[in-house]
């Protein structure tokens, strides 16, 4: 009888130990970050030596596949996202070209002058004139065109001060081997995203993973981004960046859609 | 005879914790399955909306939720003078001193959303030129291309300069680019309709 008493009191202990235990290591060190503002020196450098090496390539092409959830009504969060190819040539050019995974593909080019979006599955483009660099184009597409370039952070001509602006908290995680390579693995939240990336150890540096989460949003969503690719000497002409649009294709306006507008019925 | 009955109680709180254990762990491997069909076919996609505060792929916060786009548009629409100005002056701030970057476009924002709050009627006037834009159309609703083809009529399609127009029974439909996406807007008939 009092083996069994014994045995019945360890299965419970034991039942009981994983629950107490993870709960205590979730909280404590979040609280302690939180006030602390822990800003890791050694996290800082991986991160400025990944940005500057970034920072300093006058050209690149890099492959990314990304995803991101949306919060539907129902509280379920889904997933979608898409494979993405840009080319930067700094000071003014841009390209972007994308297959988003429900099949719909395009591209986004910058020439200095203008932005052009096309989509040769219905025959279509737009274009508007813009004079800028590429960071105000990037800016240019997210706020008036309302088509912002996912991973975009990467591509201005100073990605580490836009990434680490207002930061509070940046943390060490672990060594972490991505597609094969090991990396350091780094955790960062400001006051409105948390996000952690993956910086490969060695001579190149280039970023492997980034993902983000908005964590004032509803559901919390988070975006993923996975570099696959990156050219750092890539073979470019003017045609990188020059839209000729075909025989068939036609030029569309981008719509402005207007809240007045909506309440008087939604026509002109 | 107490020990019996401690026994019992201790065995019985343990096959309830086995048990909510049980079905966390299934109630998971649920969440996972309904995942996976969730992002399946395109005819089950008309439903879902597919943009939100994490499509941005930033760690700024450029895209406003899709409920409120209208209303930032709006305060993007006063003088594009002085929107270049305000880029000017950001880029000079971000030579001097990188740090300040996101206080400077923050700053630049507010400002341009004071000045649409005070200067409403210039701002009108300048909406109203945006009906000579090249590139450019105001529309108070656009459509996807789901919502369009299920529209209950039969289409009739003409294009008139090049440009084609959609007539669905008394309603014209043309096509145009909103949030990155092609999409259907109400247009006035085209000339000669």
């Amino acid at each position: 009888m009092s083996g069994l008493s014994r045995s019945c009191f360890l299965f419970l202990v034991m039942l009981l130990m994983p629950i107490g235990v993870p709960k205590a290591n979730a909280v404590d060190p979040a609280t302690t970050d939180q006030k602390t503002n822990v800003i890791e020196e050694e996290v800082l450098e991986i991160f400025n030596r990944s940005m500057d090496s970034l920072a300093k390539l006058k050209q690149f092409r890099v492959t990314a596949e990304f995803g991101f959830d949306v919060l539907q009504e129902t509280g379920q969060k889904i997933e979608f996202g898409s494979h993405q190819d840009v080319t930067i040539q700094r000071p003014n050019h841009l390209r972007v070209d994308f297959v988003r995974r429900d099949g719909v593909n395009g591209s986004v080019v910058y020439d200095g002058k203008e932005v052009v979006l096309s989509h040769p599955e219905e025959a279509v483009y737009a274009k508007a004139p813009f004079k800028g660099e590429i960071d105000d184009a990037l800016d240019f597409l997210a706020e008036e065109l309302q088509r912002p370039i996912p991973l975009r952070d990467f591509f201005v001509s100073d990605p580490g001060s836009v990434l680490t602006a207002k930061i509070e908290s940046g943390i060490y995680v672990d060594e972490s081997m991505m597609a094969g390579v090991l990396c350091d693995h780094l955790a960062m939240r400001n006051d409105r995203v948390d996000f952690q990336i993956w910086i490969p150890q060695g001579d190149e540096p280039l970023p492997r993973r980034i993902i983000i989460t908005y964590k004032n949003e509803e559901g919390q969503p988070q975006f993923w981004g996975q570099f696959l690719e990156w050219e750092t000497s890539p073979k470019l002409s003017d045609e990188t960046f020059t839209y000729t649009p075909s025989e068939k294709s036609e030029r569309i306006p981008f719509a402005v859609v207007d809240v007045e507008m909506q309440s008087e019925g939604g026509q002109q | 005879m107490m020990n019996r009955k401690w026994q019992l109680v201790i065995a019985g709180c343990a096959c309830l914790v086995a048990l909510l254990f049980v079905v966390a762990e299934v109630e998971a491997r649920r969440g996972g399955g309904g995942g996976g069909r969730g992002g399946g076919g395109r005819g089950g996609g008309k439903s879902f909306s597919r943009s939100g505060p994490a499509s941005g792929g930033s760690v700024r916060s450029h895209q406003a939720p899709s409920g409120q786009r209208g209303g930032n548009r709006s305060s993007l629409s006063d003088n594009r003078g002085s929107r270049q100005d305000n880029r000017g002056d950001k880029r000079g701030d971000m030579q001097d001193n990188r740090g300040d970057r996101q206080d400077d476009i923050q700053d630049a924002r507010k400002e341009r959303r004071e000045d649409w709050q005070d200067y409403g009627d210039d701002v009108r006037d300048d909406r109203r030129d945006w009906y000579n834009d090249r590139y450019r159309y105001r529309v108070g609703v656009s459509i996807t291309y789901s919502t369009f083809s299920s529209l209950s009529c039969t289409t009739t399609t003409v294009n008139v300069n090049g440009v084609t127009y959609y007539r669905c029974d008394n309603d014209w439909y043309s096509r145009a680019y909103s949030g990155g996406n092609v999409t259907y807007i109400v247009v006035k008939a085209p000339a000669g309709y």
